[in-house]
């Protein structure tokens, strides 16, 4: 089994009286090879419907597909809801203005750059 | 041409002085610690007559640039023993930059302990006026009595109970814009303290006649400035309340709490006095949760001042902040929950309900006291069996003891390091004497690197690693990666920097992803200054120079640049880990 944690408004598809201040943990099975697209396609969730979405406590990007093991959490965030950083257009939120930078000049400021 | 304003409280003068030439490029976080570096003998006793509490809006604050109305407030903090800046909303910064004022300086001390004062600063006129009947009083009523007095709706901030009793954990408050919570804190470090120890109350200020700061190069000013508000609406976290029909800026919506579950997912949510990384009882005290009582309360009470999306100052356009209502009757409890509090009075103690971690923070606003440090005491408390963790009900009551005769007050108000040495606990997360936020550097190491570094003492805001090293993206390896010295000193540059400006720190959130808001930002800075050689990192590290040069002159050493020791020891769960960033790489960060 694997545990998936729905947050924000996205839990009213499944239960519309759901509170957004209660946990909603919905119980998956788990089969070899399973993968997070797996699990939205479960769900009936496209991507596009949700914000940040964490396995076992790593952010996953739009683009990655990771294999999901057994017993794993996993949590989906609905639409408007990130981490709170720079960094969107990283995670593959469709922000991409700019090219991903090294990783200690994230704000591009300094004129010797 | 702009002023700098001086009180002083030994011989009950006031002085308008000229601003000198040499601090001209200077505003916000920059102002006050040069000042404090210029003018603060590094050893003083914090609440002593030869400390002082510099004032100062940001350099565009006070303008129609968007979130630039933040107010810095400097000195020797009573709680680090350091430099200390502590910045807020509210209406005070923009009516004293109206004002033509660059800076308001509190300094000496009455030798008579038998009076309070209030300072009342008017266009070109400042007064220091009695306030005894002021003193003891609750800040919900002291603002609201202070309204009634000078109807011309002034800003203003001080100090309240916690700060008269001179207590290390005391913040500086605010009055907010429609001036029903005293919610807008400068609130670490105990600058609070500080302020009482002027015998200070309250600095009213009225900005009737006053006048918007003029760009010396309007033109660019103007430019950068559209560029900023365009990307501040377009991202998805600064960005409009909805789009399509749908929730859009997360910010808007769910305030900086919407990090409540998204931490916890992370595992770093620091839990029961930092023993564990998840909290089940998260999604009951989140910013979804506080959204969702807005919205019904709202329906049941059309006229009631719940409300998200709520301004911290105005000309914000970011809108983070929240109105918390009582559920039964529709009236406000607080304003604003933010994440951070709601993690200290909640998460940290184990307290799940929403109602008593907003009855919290109410307390913490209204007696004076900074709410990260008020909850990472009570969960000390907690640990030293003195309540129980998850006991709201008891951890209010406990609160309330600082406004009290109660002994015990006083220690609460010692901050949680005090209260830890009065009761043998030694589990206390701090640094520098002040206690960390809402992020556990064991699973996030950049985070650590800056509580352990920043002259500021364990504080998030001074360089919020967060972003890449969730992401984990960029080239470098993941958040557990221990070579963070470089990407923490940038991060506290840029801060320094921006906590210079007058803008808010969260515009990093856009002009980090969208390239033209970072150079819009910085072409208003320029074009308000009339110096197109502004460079924004060497202007921050200019800044962290001076604020760790105090710090040392005040006898800080390599030592004093670390996390506690359970950090090196105790793996938090779930993902097991301990800071395991070396001493070496930690003293990199300002080595040069």
């Amino acid at each position: 089994m694997i545990d998936v944690h729905i947050y924000g408004l996205i839990k009213k598809k499944f239960d519309p009286n759901a509170s957004l201040g209660d946990n909603m943990i919905i119980k998956l099975n788990h089969h070899d090879g399973l993968l997070l697209q797996d699990v939205f396609k479960e769900l009936d969730l496209s991507q596009e419907d949700c914000g940040d979405c964490f396995v076992n406590g790593k952010v996953i990007k739009r683009d990655e597909n990771p294999e999901i093991k057994d017993n794993s959490r996993v949590a989906i965030f609905s639409e408007g809801m990130y981490l709170l950083c720079g960094g969107q257009h990283l995670k593959g939120h469709g922000f991409i203005t700019r090219s991903a930078p090294k990783d200690y000049d994230y704000f591009h400021l300094s004129s010797g750059e | 041409m702009p002023q700098i304003l001086r009180v002083n409280m030994s011989d009950m003068t006031t002085k308008f002085e000229e601003f000198p030439e040499k601090y001209k490029k200077l505003g916000g976080r920059a102002l006050t610690s040069t000042m404090v570096f210029d003018e603060v003998p590094p050893t003083c006793e914090p609440l002593g007559p030869l400390n002082k509490v510099i004032i100062a809006p940001g350099i565009v604050t006070g303008t129609n640039a968007p979130s630039s109305g933040r107010l810095s407030v400097g000195g020797k903090s009573p709680l680090t023993g350091g430099i200390k800046e502590a910045n807020a909303g509210g209406l005070t910064a923009q009516k004293i930059a109206k004002l033509g004022l660059k800076a308001v300086v509190l300094e000496g001390q009455p030798k008579s302990k038998d009076k309070w004062f209030n300072i009342v600063i008017k266009k070109g006129t400042a007064e220091i006026v009695d306030a005894n009947d002021f003193a003891g009083m609750g800040l919900y009523e002291l603002i609201g009595k202070v309204w009634e007095k000078y109807p011309s709706k002034p800003g203003i901030i001080g100090c309240g109970i916690a700060g008269q009793k001179l207590m290390r954990s005391a913040g500086v408050f605010g009055n907010n814009v429609e001036n029903n919570d005293p919610g807008r804190y400068a609130g670490r470090g105990g600058l609070g303290a500080v302020i009482g120890s002027k015998r200070i109350i309250a600095i009213i200020t009225d900005d009737t006649d006053g006048e918007r700061p003029a760009a010396v190069n309007k033109e660019l000013y103007d430019e950068g400035r559209k560029k900023l508000v365009a990307a501040l609406n377009e991202h998805a976290v600064t960005g409009v309340l909805e789009k399509d029909g749908k929730p859009y800026g997360g910010l808007k919506n769910y305030g900086t709490n919407v990090l409540q579950n998204i931490i916890n997912e992370a595992g770093a949510l620091p839990a029961r006095n930092w023993r564990e990384g998840r909290f089940d009882g998260a999604a009951k005290i989140s910013g979804e949760a506080t959204h969702e009582l807005v919205d019904k309360v709202k329906a049941k009470f059309p006229d009631s001042p719940a409300q998200y999306a709520h301004a911290c100052h105005p000309g914000c356009i970011i809108k983070c902040s929240n109105v918390v209502p009582y559920e039964d009757t529709g009236k406000l409890q607080v304003s604003p929950l933010e994440y951070e509090t709601a993690w200290a009075l909640g998460t940290n103690c184990g307290i799940d309900s929403h109602f008593h971690v907003s009855e919290l923070n109410r307390v913490c606003n209204d007696l004076g006291l900074d709410t990260i440090e008020a909850g990472n005491t009570i969960a000390v408390a907690m640990e030293a069996g003195l309540l129980n963790f998850g006991d709201g009900p008891a951890a209010v009551n406990f609160l309330k003891k600082v406004g009290s005769d109660s002994p015990m007050g006083n220690l609460i108000g010692l901050g949680a390091l005090g209260l830890g040495q009065a009761f043998g606990v030694t589990h206390v997360a701090h640094c520098k004497g002040q206690s960390l936020p809402a992020y556990d550097p064991r699973p996030i190491r950049g985070i650590g690197v800056t509580y352990a570094t920043g002259p500021q003492g364990g504080d998030h805001t001074q360089g919020y690693t967060i972003a890449p090293e969730i992401l984990q993206v960029g080239g470098t390896p993941d958040r557990m990666d221990v070579n963070k010295a470089e990407l923490s000193r940038a991060f506290q540059a840029t801060t320094a920097f921006i906590d210079s400006t007058g803008y808010c720190l969260f515009i990093a959130f856009a002009i980090l992803d969208i390239a033209s808001g970072s150079e819009g930002m910085v072409q208003s800075i320029q074009g308000f200054l009339g110096d197109t050689s502004i460079d924004a990192v060497a202007y921050g590290m200019d800044v962290l120079k001076k604020e760790r040069e105090f710090n040392k002159k005040a006898g800080f050493t390599k030592v004093d640049d670390r996390l506690p020791e359970f950090f090196q020891t105790e793996p938090l769960p779930p993902h097991n880990v301990v800071f395991e960033v070396s001493d070496e790489e930690l003293d990199k960060v300002f080595e040069n």
